[in-house]
């Protein structure tokens, strides 16, 4: 039996959640996509507040940065500085090819930093990418559950 | 009668020989002596008479006629003495010797009444000390003459004068002068009137007739014309003498006046000259002078200010209260500490003129200091600059609004492109998302819709690509490094490979040189030249792009040349500007940015960019780069 990627993914565009899970389906990668629409109910996620009680902590965050409310970037301080979320792997996915929003995303421990890619085939592609280089390549800590 | 003369002339009484005993010894010099005597005594009065008689001018005559009658008795009693002696005419010697002592004591009373007054009159030396003196004063009258002769000379100051009777004129020579005629000769009324300009004629022949009719004078300046045919401008005086309340001569002074009224007419022209320049320049001056207390307006100063030149009383004061109220004080401040420091100012501020109307002016003082000659005043101009401050203005309005809208439309160009960016990445997505799940579905002319979207939705990916990359050279500002564009050719080479082997391109350069300017840009720039020369290149040519450079001072110059379709003139500046197009999209593809992009990139390193181009036969971009960092 496979392994089972758990991802969250951070979106407040609909088009944009519904792409991106059209993309893990259409590229065959089988993953449980948890989606949330702001910062503030990603918080709540990570934590379990409700009404996520029953929220699974994932093995990977997709997050925009372009948010109302909490944007992305303060949820990622708050996930890095939170001795139980930090170890979960961030990978920021937005629109923004703005310098300092990279600087600023690695500045508070992004693991990395992805431009939405511009059609659906390059999505394909990085999805493709995505799960190879995280769920397969790389070695992450046991999640603390 | 004849018996006292007979009694008188008696001359029975012994002779007076007896008395000297006829001893011719005695009788002879006694004789003799009275003889002469008597002869000299006759010829003393005669003489004295004379003198008398021819010097008109001798005072006390009388003193010499009695000197004359009180001799001629002495004679006649030395004659008689002679007679008594040998014929005794006693009676008659005492008759005259009593005439004598009667003359004598007269004489003598005379003398006594004159004695002071005598002793008054001159004496020669003096007489001579007085000629000297005289003959001095003469000397000096004559020196004064010719001086006074030189002087007229000098102010070209004449005089004249008309007998009325005789009609006789008279001219000195210095009238003669000014008439160029020669000294002396004759003239007449009639021929000096006629040296008068014809437009004056008229007024001097009925000033004279006014003058000798009615003792009116006159005094007035007119043109004359001289022998010479010269115009001069001469001041004519005359008055006439009244002999019996009938005019019998009329005199007065000629002057030549010309230079004087040559450069009165010269100060009422430049005085009019600045009087109409002030009135077009809406400008005033003005002058204070503080130890005299003088406060002197021209008139544009009176006009600026609404007044009638002259209608007031110039001051600081009337020029204060015509300064806007909200501008007063601080006006007031500066000039009065102007004032107070002895310093020049200038100034701008609102009047509000006798109509009523706000007006700008433009106030300039400077201190002026001149210890010898005029002493301290403060001199400056005001300057009505009403419209020109309404336009600068306005112009400063518009500048700040096309300052404005232009980093609007710069910032709004990068917004929009970055923003429009986001929906075209979901629209294009979701259309290839369509093209994969429901393709299968779709009949050809279905495909072909959605392909259609999709190409136009990649044309408007590249128009927001180029858009962002225009509004970015305009807000990011970046430093000048050392590029060296072989390795930028060579990159774009790289770049356009694909192209380059398609069309078959082939690109010519030599060793290129180093140049000050930012990377990315250089780059974009010979990408987007060569890549236009690939691009418009003829149809079954294949395509030749040639880079060329020159040293040109401070810049390097650099010419792309290609062997493409070329372009019109009419549109050698249209193509540099955004958005412009010259063919369709089915001719050639293309946003209409590229050129004004590399037009931006030139522009940034402050160059300029131009084409040269022959139509169906290739172009020419010609444009330079720096070559230090300057």
């Amino acid at each position: 039996m496979k392994e089972e990627f758990r991802i969250l993914l951070v979106e407040d565009s609909k088009e944009d959640v519904m792409l991106t899970k059209m993309a893990f389906a259409k590229s065959k990668v089988d993953a449980i996509i948890d989606v949330v629409n702001d910062g503030e109910q990603c918080l709540k996620f990570l934590k379990k507040e409700p009404p996520y009680e029953k929220a699974v902590i994932p093995g990977l965050i997709l997050l925009d940065l372009n948010m109302p409310k909490v944007d992305g970037k303060q949820v990622l301080e708050r996930i890095k500085f939170d001795k139980n979320l930090k170890t979960i792997p961030v990978v920021v996915l937005t629109t923004s090819q703005n310098e300092r929003d990279v600087e600023e995303s690695y500045e508070r421990f992004a693991n990395s930093y992805i431009s939405k890619p511009m059609d659906f085939i390059e999505f394909l592609d990085l999805v493709k990418q995505i799960e190879k280089f995280w769920f397969k390549t790389v070695k992450l800590p046991k999640s603390s559950e | 009668m004849l018996e006292l003369l007979r009694h008188v002339f008696e001359n029975d009484f012994m002779p007076h020989g007896h008395c000297y005993f006829w001893e011719k010894d005695i009788l002879i010099p006694i004789v003799i002596g009275d003889l002469l005597t008597f002869l000299s005594y006759m010829t003393i009065p005669i003489l004295l008479w004379k003198f008398v008689k021819n010097r008109e001018d001798l005072r006390f005559g009388v003193v010499f006629k009695a000197f004359a009658a009180f001799i001629f008795f002495c004679g006649i009693g030395h004659l008689i003495d002679v007679i008594n002696i040998w014929e005794p005419y006693y009676r008659v010697s005492a008759i005259a010797k009593m005439c004598t002592g009667l003359v004598s004591l007269g004489t003598v009373l005379m003398l006594f009444k004159l004695y002071p007054k005598a002793l008054k009159l001159p004496s020669v030396s003096r007489l001579d000390n007085i000629n000297d003196e005289l003959k001095r004063k003469n000397k000096e009258l004559v020196e004064l003459n010719e001086m006074y002769d030189d002087t007229m000379k000098a102010v070209r100051l004449g005089y004249w004068h008309l007998d009325v009777e005789s009609n006789e004129l008279y001219w000195s020579d210095v009238v003669y002068d000014i008439h160029e005629m020669e000294r002396g000769c004759n003239v007449d009324v009639a021929s000096a009137l006629n040296f008068y300009h014809p437009d004056h004629r008229e007024v001097i022949s009925e000033l004279v007739t006014n003058a000798i009719q009615n003792s009116e004078p006159f005094d007035v300046q007119l043109k004359i014309i001289t022998a010479s045919q010269n115009e001069l401008w001469v001041r004519a005086i005359g008055k006439a003498e009244l002999k019996d309340g009938k005019p019998v001569k009329l005199k007065g002074l000629f002057q030549d006046i010309d230079d004087l009224k040559r450069k009165e007419e010269q100060l009422t022209q430049n005085e009019s000259a600045l009087k109409e320049a002030e009135d077009l320049a809406q400008l005033g001056n003005w002058r204070w002078s503080f130890d005299r207390q003088e406060r002197y307006w021209s008139d544009g100063r009176f006009k600026i200010l609404g007044y009638e030149p002259g209608e007031i009383e110039p001051s600081l004061q009337v020029a204060l209260d015509s300064v806007h109220p909200e501008d007063r004080e601080r006006v007031e401040g500066t000039i009065k500490q102007a004032i107070e420091k002895d310093e020049d100012y200038e100034l701008s501020y609102r009047i509000i003129n006798q109509s009523n109307e706000v007006r700008i002016v433009k106030d300039k003082g400077v201190f002026v200091n001149l210890p010898h000659t005029k002493g301290q005043y403060y001199a400056g101009i005001v300057m009505d600059i009403t419209d020109e401050s309404l336009k600068e203005q306005k112009l400063q309005e518009s500048l700040k609004a096309l300052e404005r809208s232009n980093r609007e439309l710069q910032d709004f160009a990068y917004v929009a492109s970055h923003d429009l960016q986001e929906p075209l990445r979901v629209i294009t997505s979701y259309l290839q998302l369509i093209e994969m799940s429901y393709g299968h579905l779709l009949d050809d002319e279905g495909k072909l819709f959605i392909e259609s979207i999709i190409k136009a939705s990649a044309r408007m990916k590249t128009l927001i690509n180029d858009l962002l990359v225009l509004s970015r050279l305009e807000t990011k500002q970046r430093d000048a490094v050392p590029v060296d564009l072989n390795k930028v050719i060579n990159v774009v080479k790289e770049d356009l490979s694909l192209k380059i082997i398609d069309s078959n391109a082939e690109i010519k350069h030599p060793e290129l040189p180093v140049v000050y300017g930012d990377e990315g840009r250089m780059r974009r720039l010979f990408q987007n030249f060569i890549g236009n020369s690939i691009k418009f290149r003829r149809p079954d040519v294949d395509p030749k792009i040639e880079i060329e450079w020159s040293d040109v001072g401070e810049k390097y110059q650099f010419k792309i040349k290609d062997n493409g379709i070329g372009i019109k003139e009419e549109y050698f500046e249209r193509i540099f500007t955004i958005f412009q197009r010259l063919h369709t999209r089915e001719e050639y593809e293309g946003t209409g940015i590229g050129l004004a992009i590399c037009k931006k990139i030139v522009g940034k390193h402050d160059s300029t960019i131009r084409v040269e181009s022959e139509y169906g036969k290739g172009s020419s971009f010609i444009f330079e780069l720096n070559k230090s960092k300057g």
